[in-house]
């Protein structure tokens, strides 16, 4: 039994007579551990699919099994929960809260968990060690975004939901994010989902979930995942 | 630049927005609505109480002067003023009086074409007889009604003015002189507070010179009274009249001292001709009390020589008086004796009377017995010879018996032997029978029979005569016995007639004797009578001659006594005379004492008179102008008072709604970032950008301001002065619109509205479009001071920690916040803190200061104090005088209530408690005369220990020309009166005079409830001189209702308060929300519940709420302070302090609508879609 299994799930936004439908019928598998990494086009549903499955959105349709739980059934309470110990999630612009330094966010995060990680150590290994007490407005982009993986790790979740973590960075420090996102999921056995549209990066991955028009066009299993050190693009 | 679809965006932001739009215009249309129709209260109030002053023609000056005006006077004012506008009349201050109650009214003549201070009549009609009356409507007027008689006597020791002295109401009327309810102003008479107007036709006034002089000018009429181009003009004219008043009274003073000097010269002539007419009769008197002396010694003589007389023929008389004294002693010794012997003859008399009276018995009695005798002879004599007689006859009868018997004895012997043949015939017969039978022997039979028959009636007749026979014998029997006893009386009688003829004898020889000795003693008793006879004459005689001269003496007496009686007369007369004499005398020195003293007098007045004559200054015109009217100033600070308010209060409603309008805009344009940004792109200015927000705010604003202006400046005056109209008799309302401070405040607005705008536009116009294109980035998180301050810092908890660098990250919003609630709190405290003082007045007056039960109003001099004493109990009052006086200190004037108690000791001990309100020392009337705190504030003698300032002194205007100063002891706390305590011995000290109770305050009586007190009333009514009794009970309803009226301000007030405070927290969160949605949706997406997602925003609210209930609490405490002084009546004193009470519930409510926020908020954050907010910019 994988550990993530979608089953026919969809979601449909109504507004008046026009039907969008974002995710249209989306099935596929996750086993845990696995680094997997979701590539499309834009407005092909990815984040959308991503969203559900960080319990942020109510399917319209269709089974969402987490862990052997359907969250797609999930109360607003639950959803809560689940979020709350069960996936951490990395947004394309950090979304800090930038009146905290960077070990107050994190330990923002911690706050919601009985079972975390210290601030400082998760931060120090994200390579923070010096920077913990300054605000994000005064961290680089990258810097911004460890601190968003680390505040997302500190919780020790079973999911790891990370949308576009490297669009707003640069090549490098993009790489760096990268690997850390690779180091993370191979270290603690995180299952790690990572949604882009950039296909360069798709060797790194254990699965590649190819969307196309709220589907899934194509699932490609690489049997052993390239490093990303060595990818160039 | 007229660019077609800029504008279509600009309209479409309006209708799409439309919510933003209505805010923006509702908050303007209250905030400067506010602020306008408050502003134009006062204005309103001033052309309203202005338009009634010229309806009724309300005079601009009034005149009265210390020696009335003559038609001199008159024509000089009206030299000066135009004949048009001079308005001379009548008025009085008198009493009015009812059966129980008494007043201090002004009596004022209404002209048929009353050209000036017209009376509004309200009901009724006007006087159309001269004993008709119109009164004032109000208060006192309830005693009197339209068909009452209200009777007037003028004060004390004038005479009245008027021709009538009762008068019939026949209407009420309302006067722009009096536009104070219940206050027509103060007087010199009574308790110096006339209680009510009158106007009774002007012909009532009986004098030659007009009392008052009212002045109209119509150069005045157009401007508005209160105001300084009226002030100005008046005072301008003021002085003319001034200038005409001193012209006259030097002329009026020459022709009065003329008047008077003539009078004087007369008075001189008088004099003289006085004098010398006195000494004339001076001397008249003088002979005649020297004539009657002579006259009076003359008689003295005369008496004297009268009395040795007679003392000399009392002598004689006396004397002979004396001698038939004696005579008559002896006389009466010859009398005793003669009776004596009178006595023993009459004795002798008497004895042989007896003697005589018993022969004459004696002898009748033998005559009697010698009759009975010779009678008793006879009669036997005749009883002897029938006794004889009656035997004879016996003996023949007897003889004749005895026949009889014998030839019965004969016949019957026939008889028997005819008998005895019947019966042998008989037997035979029967023997027959047996053989033959009856029918045969029937003639026998018969026969038989026949002889049965004869021998039958033989025996019958046999038996008949035997009968006879026996009844004869017994007859003779008898009457033989009879005549046996007949001859034996006969025989005993005859031996009884024998003694007697012997007694018979025997008594004869007795009154022989008898009869000599009578003679014997009659012979003596005659010559015993003669002597007796001729001595007792002689007494007689002696008897005469003894009352002759008794009667001669007492002829001597009388005459004697006529004397003596005509001396006494003549003594007496004389004592008169003299008495007479010696009154003359002491009249006429009396007299002429008196007459010399009368022209003393007279000489010395006229010497007064002429001084005053020299002395006569000058006559004082008193001018007054509307600003003496009672209640006219008052009216104007009340006005003025709202004016103050209005600039105060509402500029915290326009600040609050500059915020959220300034909020409101700057939020929309932070929304349209992108709109702007793509607007530059597109090559538009910054011009053009500016244009369709501008049109957005300033059409909402504008729009909002006339709704406003136009609403409000007609409700709010329309509400405030009908609020006052409670106080004031001023009807009908002005309520102009006033354009110009519409103008204002839309050219106000403008500029707020512009400057928001612009401060919002700015920053962002100045921007490059592609920075504009990009979202905004957040604003840089900072260390916040506390932080530096690790002691404190590392003891907070995470979420505190974030809360507090939250509130201080967006500083702009954290003092927006701040100051909203902190004014809405201020406002809330506002509205409490006036309920409280307002309430205040009625609980610190007459539960914590005023403890007397009630006073009655009396009249000194007619006054039944021990009924009264009996009545409440003498240790139960105390004695007061009030009279109203006006203090001044400078320029400064209050009207109090001068109080002299004359037991101040029990006064302030039992009856009120007279203290500093900030310390609560209590204070003593031995220390000086005392005065309540609002007064002494506004005279601003006060310190800020509510102590008198060192010195303190204040002017008491007693009548027109005279005024005391007086030293100022302490200050008192008051609220409800203005006092101006007395001590007895302060009083006569400053005042020079005693005072004249006509108050008694009294306590310790059952007036728990109405009936009780109606009771009391009652009977204190009843006793002579209390006028009229009030309770502090009634006074308490009496304020409790006024107070009631204010409450509904102070409702208001806190109502708006609580509703604006929600509009700023819900505006404020909502904008705090808005800002920060990433955040929020952040928070969510890192798994916290929602009451965590809650807590994270509300923490920054309630510290924000906190801080700034604390610093609006603050603040309240001035705005009220500042409110209540402002609003506070003349002669009230509204309560100082705010109780805990209200700080709490400002806090509370608060707390409340702070809640209330979050509850709604609460909703709103959970509704956060992740999601949505997160979305990238793609």
């Amino acid at each position: 039994m994988s550990f993530i299994n979608l089953e026919d799930v969809e979601k449909v936004y109504r507004t008046g007579e026009v039907e969008t439908r974002a995710v249209d019928g989306v099935s596929f598998e996750i086993e845990q551990g696995e680094l997997a990494i979701v590539l499309g086009p834009s407005g092909s549903g990815k984040t959308t699919m991503l969203n559900l499955l960080g319990g942020m959105d109510a399917p319209t349709g269709g089974k969402i099994v987490v862990g052997g739980q359907n969250i797609a059934a999930f109360s607003r309470n639950q959803l809560t929960k689940y979020r709350r110990s069960q996936t951490g999630f990395v947004f394309q612009f950090y979304n800090l809260v930038q009146n905290l330094t960077a070990r107050e966010n994190v330990e923002l995060a911690a706050e919601t968990s009985t079972d975390f990680i210290p601030s400082d150590e998760i931060l120090t290994r994200v390579g923070l060690g010096e920077r913990l007490d300054n605000f994000p407005a005064q961290l680089s982009g990258g810097e911004q975004q460890r601190v968003a993986i680390a505040r997302a790790l500190a919780k020790k979740p079973k999911l790891l939901l990370c949308d576009e973590p490297t669009g707003a960075l640069d090549y490098t420090t993009g790489k760096l994010i990268l690997k850390l996102l690779q180091s993370t999921c191979r270290e603690s056995n995180t299952t790690v989902i990572i949604v882009t549209h950039n296909s360069a990066i798709a060797p790194m991955a254990d699965r590649v979930v190819k969307f196309k028009n709220g589907k899934v066009s194509r699932v490609l299993y690489n049997q052993h995942p390239t490093d990303i050190d060595e990818i160039e693009w | 630049m007229s660019n077609h679809t800029l504008l279509k965006n600009a309209f479409r932001d309006i209708t799409r927005n439309k919510s933003r739009f209505l805010s923006i215009f509702a908050i303007t249309a209250l905030g400067v609505g506010l602020f306008a129709g408050l502003r134009s209260t006062a204005p309103d109030m001033r052309m309203t109480a202005d338009a009634f002053y010229d309806k009724q023609k309300l005079a601009d000056f009034r005149t009265v002067s210390t020696y009335g005006f003559d038609k001199d006077d008159i024509a000089e004012i009206e030299k000066t003023f135009g004949a048009d506008n001079v308005f001379p009349g009548y008025y009085s201050d008198m009493f009015a009086y009812e059966a129980v109650n008494t007043f201090a009214v002004r009596v004022t003549g209404l002209s048929t074409e009353q050209g000036v201070n017209i009376p509004d009549l309200t009901e009724g009609r006007l006087p159309t007889a001269a004993n008709e009356c119109i009164i004032s409507g109000d208060n006192f007027a309830g005693n009197f009604k339209i068909g009452d008689t209200v009777r007037l006597r003028p004060d004390g020791k004038n005479d009245s003015p008027l021709v009538n002295d009762a008068f019939t109401v026949t209407g009420y009327f309302k006067t722009p002189l009096a536009i104070d309810k219940g206050n027509y102003g103060t007087t010199s008479i009574g308790s110096g507070q006339l209680e009510m107007l009158i106007y009774i036709p002007e012909e009532n006034f009986d004098s030659e010179y007009f009392f008052e002089v009212n002045i109209r000018l119509p150069e005045l009429q157009p401007l508005i009274s209160y105001e300084e181009d009226y002030k100005s003009y008046a005072d301008e004219f003021k002085s003319k009249l001034e200038t005409a008043a001193d012209k006259r009274s030097v002329e009026r003073l020459h022709s009065i001292k003329e008047e008077a000097q003539v009078k004087i010269d007369d008075a001189k002539a008088e004099l003289s001709d006085g004098r010398r007419e006195a000494n004339e009769e001076f001397a008249k008197a003088e002979q005649e009390l020297v004539d009657a002396k002579a006259k009076l010694d003359d008689a003295a003589t005369e008496i004297s020589d009268g009395e040795q007389e007679i003392l000399d023929n009392r002598k004689k008389l006396d004397d002979g008086l004396k001698k038939w004294q004696d005579g008559v002693a002896e006389l009466n010794d010859g009398a005793a004796k003669l009776a004596e012997s009178e006595q023993e003859w009459q004795d002798g008399k008497d004895k042989y009377d007896d003697g005589l009276k018993k022969w004459q018995d004696g002898l009748k009695k033998w005559n009697d017995g010698k009759n009975e005798y010779d009678t008793g002879l006879t009669e036997w004599q005749d009883g002897y010879a029938l006794y004889q007689q009656g035997v004879a006859d016996w003996e023949s009868g007897y003889k004749q018996y005895e026949d009889g018997l014998s030839a019965y004895k004969a016949s019957y012997a026939e008889y028997e032997a005819g008998l005895g043949q019947y019966e042998a015939g008989l037997s035979q017969y029967e023997a027959a029978v047996l053989m033959y039978g009856e029918a045969a022997l029937a003639e026998q039979k018969a026969v038989l029979d026949v002889t049965k028959a004869q021998l039958d009636v033989a025996a019958v007749q046999f038996a008949e005569s035997k009968a006879v026979l026996d009844e004869t014998k017994r007859q003779l029997d008898e009457a033989k016995q009879v005549i046996d006893e007949n001859g034996a009386v006969l025989d005993s009688s005859k031996q009884k007639l024998d003694e007697a003829a012997n007694e018979i004898e025997s008594g004869k020889k007795e009154l022989d004797d008898s009869k000599i000795e009578l003679d014997e003693a009659e012979a003596e008793l005659s010559s015993g009578r003669e002597e007796l006879d001729k001595a007792a004459q002689e007494i007689a005689d002696g008897q005469k001659e003894l009352y002759d001269s008794k009667r001669e003496i007492d002829d001597g007496y009388k005459k004697l006594d006529e004397a003596e009686s005509d001396l006494a007369d003549g003594k007496a007369e004389y004592a008169d005379g003299i008495v007479e004499y010696n009154k003359g005398e002491k009249d006429f020195v009396k007299e002429k004492r008196n007459v010399e003293r009368d022209l003393a007098k007279a000489e010395r007045e006229i010497a007064e008179a002429e001084q005053e004559l020299a002395d006569l200054d000058k006559i004082q015109w008193y001018v007054f102008s509307r600003g003496d009217n009672p209640g006219y100033t008052e009216y104007g600070d009340n006005a003025n008072r709202i004016r103050n308010i209005s600039i105060v209060f509402p500029v915290f409603f326009i600040l609050v709604a500059a915020l959220m309008c300034y909020t409101t805009v700057q939020r929309m344009i932070e929304e349209q970032r992108t709109g702007v940004g793509t607007l530059k792109a597109l090559g538009y200015g910054g011009g053009a950008i500016l244009f369709k927000y501008m049109l957005f705010a300033l059409s909402s604003s504008l729009l909002g301001v006339l709704f406003g202006c136009l609403f409000f400046m007609k409700l709010l005056p329309a509400i405030i002065i009908d609020a006052y109209g409670i106080m004031y008799l001023i009807p009908g309302l002005v309520l102009p619109y006033n354009w110009a401070l519409i103008g204002g405040a839309a050219v106000v607005a403008t500029i707020v509205m512009s400057a928001t705008v612009l401060s919002a536009c700015l920053s962002d116009i100045r921007e490059r479009p592609a920075e504009l294109l990009r979202p905004k980035a957040p604003k840089a998180g900072k260390r916040v001071l506390l932080e530096r301050v690790p002691l404190i810092w590392n003891r907070l908890s995470f979420s505190l920690k974030v809360s507090v660098r939250n509130v201080f990250r967006y500083k702009q919003r954290m003092f927006m916040a701040l100051l909203g609630i902190a004014g809405c709190t201020a406002l809330l405290l506002t509205g409490f803190g006036i309920k409280d003082s307002i309430n205040d007045i009625v609980t610190k007056q007459f539960v914590d200061l005023c403890f007397y039960d009630g006073y009655v109003a009396v009249d000194d001099e007619k006054l039944d104090r021990e009924e009264l004493e009996e009545l409440l109990g003498k240790e139960n009052i105390v004695y007061g005088e009030v009279k109203t006086y006006t203090l001044s200190v400078g320029e400064k004037k209050h009207d109090v209530m001068l109080l002299v108690l004359d037991n101040d000791k029990k006064y302030t001990d039992e009856f009120y408690l007279v203290r500093n309100r900030l310390t609560g020392k209590r204070y003593d009337l031995s220390d000086g005369p005392i005065l309540v705190e609002k007064a002494a504030d506004n005279l601003g003698i006060a310190d800020m220990g509510l102590n008198p300032k060192e010195n303190a002194q204040v002017t008491i205007k007693i009548t027109d020309t005279k005024s005391i100063d007086v030293p100022v002891a302490h200050i008192s706390e008051s609220y409800a009166y203005n006092w101006f305590y007395f001590s007895e011995k302060d009083y006569e000290t400053y005042f020079g005079k005693p005072p004249e109770y006509n108050m008694v305050f009294f306590g310790g009586q059952a007036v728990a409830t109405e009936q009780d007190r109606d009771a009391l009333t009652e009977k204190l009514l009843k006793i002579d001189g209390v006028l009229t009794a009030d309770y502090t009970n009634d006074a308490v309803t009496m304020f409790a209702d006024l107070v009631q009226t204010l409450n509904l301000v102070v409702l208001i007030i806190i109502a708006m308060s609580g509703v604006l405070c929600y509009i700023v927290l819900y505006n404020l969160t909502d904008i705090n929300i808005n800002e920060r949605i990433r955040e929020i949706a952040t928070l969510k997406v890192l798994g916290f519940y929602n009451n965590e997602v809650d807590g994270y925003i509300f923490r920054e609210n309630m510290f924000l709420t906190v801080i700034g209930a604390g610093c609006g609490l603050g603040l309240g405490v001035w705005l009220t302070s500042f409110i209540i002084k402002t609003v506070e009546l003349s002669d009230t004193m509204f309560g100082r302090e705010i109780h805990a009470a209200s700080f709490a519930y400002a806090a509370l409510l608060t707390a409340v609508f702070a809640a209330l926020v979050a509850f709604f908020t609460h909703f709103k954050l959970i509704k956060v879609n992740m999601v949505e907010s997160l979305k990238s910019i793609e």
